[in-house]
């Protein structure tokens, strides 16, 4: 049960910061539905274990604040109909959420089950981003390939096959934000199962951590760059291309 | 009942014998109507634009129904006979459809592939049939006209790639910019093909359009005309940093954006695109801008290559377009005799009835004891007389119909029949009709 509300308020997060990353516009039912259907499960689960006096240790606690971070954000969207402040606080609350699943004390965390659970949809949360990174990296050469097209200034047939710049390079911010959630997403489940596995958040692997944490540095740093200091077209399409070999080896290394 | 074609178009006759020619939109119903008061033109559509000018028709008689239409093109536009012997192309049947389907698929056109032309086919047609000149030849030739310039349309990439300077301009714009909503333009002189593009630019939705010019007086007549706002000459960086779009055709002598300057508007647009139009001559953007990042600059050389090229690419898929006509023409002359050939056979049929029956009449009279099964046997066998005689030779003209039955072949078997050939009036075959 408590994995069905974990993914809920995954979905609900990334539906969220679309919207606010990416500048998306994705209809407010998609953010806020997940949301709900997640919180009502929780709150179902909290009174079935206060009756029966199940609950205790931190996972419960960190489970009761992601509970009520949702449930103040839910009354402030009723409020104001205002998604952005959900793009602050989804990710708190999934990551108390889902932490929650891999400390003792909550409802079946540490179960057989519950493993089983965080280390499938790590796994399919990692499958997620790198085949959203090899569509990023697909984009990112469209671009540099109609880029090319238009300053040779005597532009082939491509011109014509190929979308516009601008359409691609929404295309590499939008792929980029979500091969990016992905990612993340599926190294907070990891760190999850391991909590719950061997008992540490983090194994010091470097071999196996290395090209993740690049991975993720990469794709961070061009996220961030393109928010902050809008980068945009040629920068923003070589460097996805660039980041996708630290993905190649990341691949390499865990398969 | 052939179809007559005669027309002067762009590809033979000068453009001071078709202006001539030329029949204003507005009076066209008060010109056919002229035109119906000839003898020999049973239905008729006059074509009239720019580039052609055309009568379609149907008559009893070729010669009759040229004749007719020489006569009208003559005194209606006061065009001496012999210039009209001399530029006047007479096309018939065959001919003449391919060639209306070739005028409406825009493979006809100066500039192949131009959208304009079926509109136009479309209003002479329109025209003709509300004020009563259209009747069913004309119909079913220009619906099928109409048909084959969509499929042509459809099925080659012939009318996408834009072919004069300023479409092309734009086109390379939406090709960084995807849409102009939101986007800023901005002109560096106010020459006409700026002017023109810009236009161009604003109808497809560019926000805004900033008029630099050396004379500001004219900065603000051209921004005026386009919605925009005029800005200091001399004074643009902040301009040319805001600007999506440039437009240079100022007709200075020197440089007016060297890469200095545009890479310091590059600097603040951080890496928004700048898409560079030079169509100054002598060049108004320094040729190096264009290796600076996120740059791209075309120059009136580049503009002209790109139009050619897509001319040229244009004049490929006509071929695709040439092809897809054929293709339509045979279908629809196969059509047509299928047609013709019932209607043939719907001749022959009634007129064998109408013998059969005077026939059996006047025997009947002679016969005054017969009783009626008497009667029936003798109706009855009149009718399987007709019937053998016509078995085989239907069956195997419809044969003949579904290979090659031309024209000539339908012609000769109404005569043989006795039919006046082309004169056959009969309602369309009913369901009890054989053919």
């Amino acid at each position: 049960m408590i994995a069905v509300f974990v993914i809920l308020y995954l979905v609900s997060m990334i539906a969220h910061l679309y919207n606010l990353l990416a500048e998306g516009k994705l209809p407010a039912w998609v953010g806020i539905g997940p949301l709900v259907a997640g919180f009502v499960l929780q709150t179902v689960m909290f009174g079935y274990s206060g009756l029966t006096g199940q609950s205790r240790g931190l996972g419960v606690w960190l489970s009761a604040a992601a509970w009520i971070l949702a449930l103040l954000y839910l009354v402030a969207y009723a409020r104001y109909r205002e998604m952005a402040l959900g793009g602050f606080a989804l990710p708190a609350i999934f990551v108390l959420a889902g932490y929650s699943a891999a400390l003792p004390g909550a409802w079946g965390s540490g179960s057989q089950a519950m493993q089983g659970f965080l280390l499938k949809s790590h796994a399919f949360l990692a499958l997620l981003s790198a085949a959203s990174f090899f569509l990023l990296f697909a984009a990112a050469l469209m671009y540099v390939a109609q880029a090319h097209q238009l300053k040779s200034r005597r532009p082939g047939a491509w011109l014509r096959r190929l979308p516009s710049l601008d359409v691609l390079d929404d295309l590499n911010h939008k792929i980029l934000y979500f091969g990016f959630a992905f990612l993340t997403a599926s190294l907070l489940l990891g760190s999850m199962w391991a909590q719950s596995e061997h008992g540490a958040f983090w194994s010091l692997d470097p071999l196996k951590t290395l090209p993740l944490i690049l991975t993720w540095l990469g794709y961070g740093l061009l996220l961030v760059c393109r928010l902050t200091r809008s980068w945009k077209g040629m920068r923003s399409a070589f460097f996805s291309m660039g980041a996708f070999v630290a993905v190649l080896f990341a691949l390499a290394v865990h398969l | 009942m052939p179809i007559i074609l005669a027309g002067v178009s762009h590809h033979r006759t000068p453009l001071e014998v078709r202006e001539r020619l030329f029949f204003a939109p507005d009076a066209m119903p008060e010109w056919l109507d002229r035109l119906g008061r000839y003898n020999g033109l049973e239905e008729r559509l006059i074509l009239s634009t720019c580039n052609r000018v055309e009568v379609y028709s149907s008559a009893e008689s070729f010669e009759a129904g040229v004749d007719a239409i020489r006569s009208f093109l003559s005194e209606a536009r006061e065009v001496a006979a012999e210039t009209l012997r001399r530029h006047l192309y007479v096309l018939r049947d065959e001919e003449a459809m391919r060639h209306l389907f070739l005028v409406a698929s825009s493979l006809d056109s100066m500039v192949v592939g131009e959208p304009q032309i079926l509109g136009q086919v479309k209003e002479a047609y329109r025209l003709a049939q509300e004020n009563g000149h259209a009747g069913k030849n004309l119909a079913s030739l220009f619906a099928r006209a109409f048909q084959v310039a969509k499929k042509v349309r459809e099925r080659t990439a012939i009318g996408e790639a834009p072919v004069s300077v300023s479409s092309a301009a734009v086109d390379l714009a939406k090709k960084i910019f995807g849409g102009m909503e939101g986007r800023t333009v901005l002109l560096l002189g106010a020459g006409e093909m700026a002017e023109l593009a810009a236009r161009h630019l604003a109808a497809q939705g560019a926000s805004a359009i900033l008029v630099a010019n050396r004379t500001l007086a004219r900065a603000q007549e051209l921004a005026q005309a386009l919605g925009g706002r005029a800005v200091d000459y001399q004074n643009i960086t902040a301009e040319l940093a805001a600007a999506d779009i440039v437009i240079a055709s100022t007709g200075a002598p020197h440089i007016v954006l060297d890469r200095g300057r545009v890479a310091s508007a590059l600097e603040l647009r951080r890496d928004r695109p700048m898409f560079l139009i030079d169509i100054a001559v002598p060049r108004d953007v320094d040729p190096g801008v264009n290796e600076l990042e996120n740059v791209y600059l075309y120059d009136i050389d580049d503009l002209q290559s790109v139009v050619s090229a897509n001319l040229k690419g244009r004049e490929k898929e006509a071929e695709q377009g040439r092809l897809i006509v054929e293709e339509e023409l045979r279908s629809f002359l196969r059509r047509r005799k299928a047609e013709e050939l019932s209607r043939t056979f719907a001749a022959i049929r009634v007129q064998a009835e109408a013998f059969r029956e005077r026939e059996l009449t006047k025997t009947l009279n002679r016969l005054p004891g017969l009783d009626e099964k008497e009667r029936q046997a003798l109706e009855a066998m009149t009718r399987a007389i007709v019937n053998k005689l016509l078995h085989h030779p239907f069956a195997h003209l419809r044969e003949m119909a579904a290979e090659q039955a031309d024209e000539k072949t339908i012609e000769f078997v109404q005569r043989l029949f006795g039919l006046e050939p082309g004169a056959i009036e009969l309602p369309p075959p009913g369901p009890d009709d054989e053919a």
